[in-house]
Order: structure tokens, then sequence, then C-alpha cells
């Protein structure tokens, strides 16, 4: 790779330069609206020119368990592997061999970890040969996100790239954040939104994702009031989660009304992995009363015997909300997160949606998901939620 | 029959001519033909049903569906890709249903051995490999793999689907396709002494019913009557065309219950129609079972949960004593050394989740050990009922 290296040094002297006037706009022009406008790395762009949009995605993130101890994995949701041959599946580098059982959601440590660059470029390159334009990766701090590796991918690729902030599930930010206060927290999303994560001037765009298990737990509290402050004075969306194999009514319906009442407008919220209650009718109709989004962002798993929901039913979900008139509420998105999930190992990559979801949803009978609210799916409601609303001052 | 009467009424002019049997089969071209009734025939000869264990109904330990290889794709890129060997690269190609022609080729012995030997070791007893005429068929390979692995295999016979008939198969008489099936049952295959224990999977698809299927059901049936083998169908006719088929069966002397249909899975979504076929006596197989992606890609509605969510309520309904699982190992991507779940899914994924849906233990061994001991032991050898006998 002749010339990466300096290749990188103009990279960085051209973030010196920007960073002189972001900071200047930031600090006499304070809360410098960019309304109506999608915050990218690579700066604010208009909201227009997004095209399709992947809305919950990750090209480099760090999902392995931080640490073995049991408590960890308790905490994480995930199931221990316990027998002589779980356990050296779980130790094992992913190769083709062990495709099958991990496709079957037996443990793999390697699997959680998206760390090359270069598979990212590839694989996102696969998504803008099929008309992709645009990506949210949702990797937060205790992930490894990368801005500045996200900003390398995107000026490779030509690919919008929307970058998430926030805290994910504790089990892997541990109690770095406990002695914080949900005021400390809003003011370093609202810094990583209006000004860039740590010293990279790389910004935010959307506060997420965040996967409230407990909304009466002072860990989720904190993170969802500290979301709602944030999203209030700088007009950032916010992207939850539905932790995978809890979806619990109360616990999804309490972290709204957490944000609601501290002060976020629900319109600009995205409730995502709603593939988990595709099934339930009656709760995807209390979430979308409430005004969220509803995101089905699971998409793209070959199906099999434990599949509880599949993509077919998700595209019936996605079918009858649109019958009911909740079709501008909807996204969609495959949620990349493994490596499984790579072109590169098998998967359906970053693509599946317009190279294989979009066709097949069309041909359900008697009645598909259009070309025309495919479209708005994947285009217009992505702007919308993207798009910054004006800052509201307390 | 339980077709209806108009129905019947309004088929009966088409199938005047191509249900009429033949007036004077021929037979006198048979080689002597053994009894073994209330054996199975393995390759490596024939054994008690008790002794089979464990079975997979339908699976193809080699395969070469290299007969489709002329029907390349049109488009430039996956003209290419049919290419290409399988490998990690082109897999998600493979998974999202592109064709590949070496993923239709199973043939590396040693890689073969490796994967059924996880089956033998989950606790399989038998394995029934259904390639038949032109599909790649290896009794010397089938024979050395039973072998070599301590497992118990049934080899099938008969003629697989259109495509990969030859182009004379028009010309082939009824008598000539009955007597080569019979030759393998009773002689061996290919000019060998390892016998076919089955006849199929037979390529019938019947959407609608052609000449040729017709001719080859009858021909299937009659080497069935005169040798006691079980009869194992590929789709064996959609919708209502599965009674025609049975009809033919039965016209010819064979008890429903040496039928075997495969690629019921639909069943298991249709609960009415399923309680029509199940009520002539055949058993229906579930055999599309661990196939991650391919050739339907990643997206299908009829997932194998909800298979399995069919089955159970089958059960439910006292249908377990007619009921078959495999996987129908047929592509590389289905083994575990090309990324798939090979011929111990239904051990490992499967049967736990049909007890979680309230299948009992006995009922599970009906479907994995009894029903498969009965539908491949051998009935009584028989003259054809239109006169003629084997001698």
């Amino acid at each position: 790779m002749a010339g990466t290296g300096s290749r990188l040094k103009a990279r960085a002297a051209g973030r010196l330069v920007l960073a002189g006037p972001l900071m200047t706009a930031w600090l006499f022009g304070a809360g410098q609206s960019v309304a109506g406008k999608a915050v990218t790395v690579n700066g604010p762009v208009p909201a227009g020119e997004l095209g399709v949009t992947l809305a919950h995605e990750h090209l480099l993130s760090d999902f392995r368990l931080p640490d073995e101890r049991p408590e960890t994995w308790a905490a994480s949701g995930r199931k221990q592997p316990r027998t002589p041959e779980k356990v050296r599946l779980y130790n094992q580098p992913v190769a083709m061999s062990i495709l099958g059982p991990l496709a079957m959601g037996e443990e793999n440590r390697d699997n959680w970890l998206l760390d090359d660059e270069k598979t990212a470029v590839a694989e996102l390159l696969e998504f803008k040969s099929f008309g992709g334009r645009t990506l949210v990766d949702l990797t937060t701090d205790g992930l490894k996100r990368d801005p500045q590796a996200l900003r390398r991918i995107s000026e490779a690729t030509g690919i919008h790239i929307v970058m998430g902030a926030g805290w994910y599930r504790r089990a892997w930010v541990g109690a770095g954040i406990d002695k914080l206060s949900a005021a400390d927290l809003a003011k370093v999303l609202v810094r990583e939104i209006q000004v860039g994560a740590g010293r990279t001037g790389i910004r935010a765009g959307i506060i997420g994702e965040l996967s409230p298990e407990d909304p009466d737990s002072d860990y989720d509290r904190k993170i969802l009031q500290a979301a709602a402050r944030a999203a209030r004075a700088t007009g950032a969306p916010i992207s939850l989660s539905i932790p995978l194999g809890r979806a619990e009514p109360r616990a999804i319906l309490g972290s709204l009304d957490v944000l609601e009442s501290a002060g976020a407008a629900l319109d600009r919220v995205a409730v995502g992995h709603a593939d988990q209650i595709a099934l339930d009718m009656p709760l995807m109709r209390r979430l979308l009363e409430r005004g969220v989004y509803l995101q089905f962002d699971r998409l793209g798993d070959p199906p099999h015997v434990l599949t509880l929901v599949s993509d077919h039913d998700v595209a019936l979900a996605v079918i009858a909300l649109l019958e009911a008139g909740f079709g501008g509420r909807v996204l969609l998105s495959q949620g990349v997160n493994s490596k499984i999930d790579l072109k590169a190992f098998g998967g359906s990559g970053y693509a599946f949606l317009l190279e294989q979801y979009a066709p097949y949803a069309r041909a359900i009978k008697p009645k598909g998901i259009t070309t025309d609210q495919m479209r708005m799916i994947l285009t217009e409601n992505p702007r919308r939620l993207l798009a910054f609303a004006e800052p509201r001052e307390d | 029959m339980t077709m209806s009467l108009s129905r019947k009424a309004s088929l009966a002019a088409v199938l005047a001519l191509s249900l009429a049997p033949p007036a004077a089969p021929r037979t006198d071209s048979l080689p002597p033909i053994p009894n073994i009734a209330g054996l199975a025939l393995t390759v490596t000869g024939p054994v008690e049903p008790s002794r089979l264990g464990q079975t997979l109904m339908h699976e193809h330990i080699f395969v070469d569906f290299k007969f489709s290889g002329s029907l390349r794709p049109e488009p430039a890129t996956d003209a290419e890709l049919s290419l290409q060997p399988v490998t990690l690269a082109n897999l998600h190609k493979a998974r999202a249903g592109h064709w590949i022609a070496d993923n239709d080729f199973l043939g590396d012995f040693e890689e073969s051995l490796a994967e059924v030997l996880e089956f033998k070791a989950a606790g399989g007893g038998t394995i029934v490999d259904v390639s038949g005429i032109r599909l790649g068929r290896d009794p010397v390979g089938l024979f050395r793999i039973s072998n070599a692995s301590g497992l118990n295999i049934v080899m099938g016979g008969s003629w697989y689907q259109k495509k990969y008939h030859p182009p004379n198969f028009s010309d082939l008489t009824l008598d000539e396709l009955t007597a080569g099936m019979v030759r393998d049952i009773a002689v061996g295959v290919d000019g060998t002494e390892i016998r076919s224990g089955i006849i199929g999977e037979i390529g019938i698809n019947g959407d609608p019913l052609t000449a040729n299927e017709l001719k080859l059901v009858r021909a299937s049936a009659r080497a069935s009557r005169l040798t006691g083998a079980p009869m194992t169908f590929h789709v064996g006719g959609v919708g209502e065309e599965k009674f025609r088929v049975l009809k033919i069966v039965a016209d010819e002397g064979v008890a429903m219950s040496s039928v075997v249909m495969g690629h019921s899975n639909g069943l298991a979504f249709d609960f009415p129609f399923a309680r029509r076929i199940l009520a002539l006596g055949v058993f229906i197989e579930f055999d599309w079972l661990g196939a991650l992606g391919s050739p339907g890609g990643f997206l299908e509605a009829r997932t194998n949960r909800k298979v399995a969510e069919g089955i159970a309520r089958l059960v439910r309904e006292g249908y377990a004593g007619q009921i078959v699982l495999s996987h129908d190992i047929c592509n590389k991507i289905q083994l575990k050394k090309f990324g798939g779940l090979g011929y111990t899914y239904i051990h490992e994924y499967f049967l736990p989740v049909l007890r979680e849906l309230g299948v009992g233990e006995a009922d599970i061994r009906k479907m994995m050990v009894e029903n498969p001991a009965r539908a491949l032991a051998f009935a009584e050898p028989k003259p054809l009922v239109g006169g003629g006998s084997p001698r």
C-alpha cells in the first residue's frame, strides 16, 4: 500500500484546516443551526442528497464481550458456550467450515469483530453498486467507534456516512460513565454533534444506538435523559434498539416516556430491532401512535428452524403498516454487526435490501411493497429522520 | 382415490390415452428377481430393517447435476460465476441463489466421508442416497462410504427430472425403463453387484404431468411391483396431480405404504390437502431442512421454523407414523466444509425445536427410526397386474 501514509497525512492536514472554522462556529455562533441538513462524517449535507439510506449498520465495530466473566455473559444476553465443542467453536477464527453453526447463532468471539477497513470499503462499494448512497453507522464509543476510519471509508467509496454517538449496553460500556450525570452525558453528546468526537473534528449526526433494557435503571435512564436533552439542543435524531431477545413492551414504552419527559420529540426517534415485534401489530401500533419510526433492521440472515420472525414476516408487517397508513414511519436496514453478515463471509452484506429484499418484497402476493413505497422507506423516511430539526432552547 | 368426480370427468378425455396401461407388458427380458420381502436392501446387501437406526430418507452423498451444465445463465456475470469453484468469496452468491455448477457436484470421497461421519457421531445409522440414473449415482463410492463409515447406505434408482434425461428419452419404452430399474435392484448398478434399495428419487414434477412423466411413474411402479422395492418421489405431482400419480402406482399393484412422497414441505402449510394425501397411506417427507439460502436465496416464506410448526400439528393430529425427515443435501454449500449445516442439522437443531413444540420422543422415534424401517422394507415380488411375470 505505497502512498497510504502520505495520503493519510494530507487528510490529517486537511482536517486541521477544517477544524479551525468549525471551532470558531461553535465558540462564537453557539448552536449554529444545521436544520434541514444531515450531519455526515464529512460535515453537513443537504438532506435531499442522501438518497437510498441504511438507517442502522456498523462498518467497523467490536461487539466482542469486554471480558469472559459469567456476570458479563449474563448481562450481555448471550448464551455462554459450555460444552468443550462449543468453547472450541467460540475461540476459533471465523472460517468457512464454521459458518453453518454461526448462522444458527452459535457464539464465536472473532465473529463479533469488524476491524478491517479494506473489507468495509469493498462491502460498502457493493451497496453503492446497487444504487445505495448513505449509511448510518451506529457504532458508539464502547464499541470501538473510529471516526477517522469512517471518514476515510466515506472518501474511498463516495458514500455518505452518518456517525452515531452515545452509549450501548452496560455490559460493553462498563462502569466508565457511572460517575457522570445526565447533564454531563448530554454535554458530551452536544459536543460530539456540534464540534466532533474527541479531537477529530468529525461530528456525530445521530444519537445512538442506545439499547435501553430497563428505563428504570440508573444507567439507562441517565443515557435516555442525556439523549433527549442533546437532541433538543442540537436538533439531532435519536436511534434506539430494542435489546435482542428482550423485547419487553413495558421497557420499550417506558424508554419513550423517559425520552419524552426529558424533552425529546418522539417523531425524531427511531425504534430499531423492531423485527422482533413484527408479529405484534397492536404493539407496533402503540409505538407508532407515539410518533416514532419503527425500524426493521435485522434483515438479511438466512432463515432456519430457530428463526422466530423471518424477513418474509417483516415484509408482511411492512405491507400491513403501509395499509394502515404508517408507511411514512417505517425504516429498513440490515444491521450488519458481525463477520457472517458480510459477503466476504457468505452473508448478504450491505446491499441486501437493494439486491434481494426489494425485488422479493415487490413480488409478494397478493400485494407486495411497490417500488414507490420502497423508495419512500429507503429514501424519504431516513432523509426526514436524519435532517436536523431546529435546536430548541430550554 | 379421493379425486372428485367432476375433476375426474373433466380430466377424463385428457387422461384416457396416457392412463391406459399398455396391453401386453413384456417382461421376458427380466433377470431372476430375489425375494427379500421384509428386508431393506443396502449397498452391502439386505439387512433387517430393525438394524437401520436413525435414518435420513433423502440425501445425495454423491451427485452430479452436470447435465444441466448446458443451461448456462444468460447474464454474462452470472455465466462467469457459474464456472467458478465454490469458495468463501462466492458463497454469498451461491446462498443468494446464483447458480454455480461446482455447487451442484458432490464427488470428493474423503470430503463426503467426513460429512457423513458427523451424522454417525450424532447417533445416525442409515442414509438413503437418492441419486439416480444420470445424476452421478456412484455404487462403488457408496459401497466404500458404507464400509468406511459403518453407516448403512441405501442407493436409489430411477430417472430424475426432464433436463437430466437423454435426448432420446421419449423413445425409451415403458418396458425398457422398467427392465433397467429392475436390473438395478435385482442384479446391480452399472455392471457392479451393488444393488439399488429404493426406486427414486423418481423425477416427477407434474405441473402438469407430461407423457414422459406418466411413462416414468408407471415404469417405476412396475419395477416396484416386480421387485418389491419401495418408491420415493421427487415432488410427485403438483397439487391434484399427486393423486393421478398415486392412482397409477396403485393401479400397478404397489401398496401405498411402500411410497414416499418427497419434497412435501408444502404440506405443512395446507392441512386439508395434507390430510387427503395422508389418507392414502403414503409416507410424506419433509426433506429440505437446514439449507442456508439457495436455490431460493436468503428469502423464503416457508421457513424451516414454520415447517416444524406444521409437522408438530400433523403429529398432534396423529400422523407421526407417516412422516419422515431429511436434509436433501445436494449442493456443496449444504456441507459443513462449505459453510452449511451438513448431515446433523436435524439432530442438532430441528428435533430440539420439534420437542419444544410438543412432539414427544415416541413420535420422534417414529419419524427418525420406525417409519424409515417400514418404508425401506421390501414387499414380496409380484407379477405385473396386467399380466406377465418375473422369471
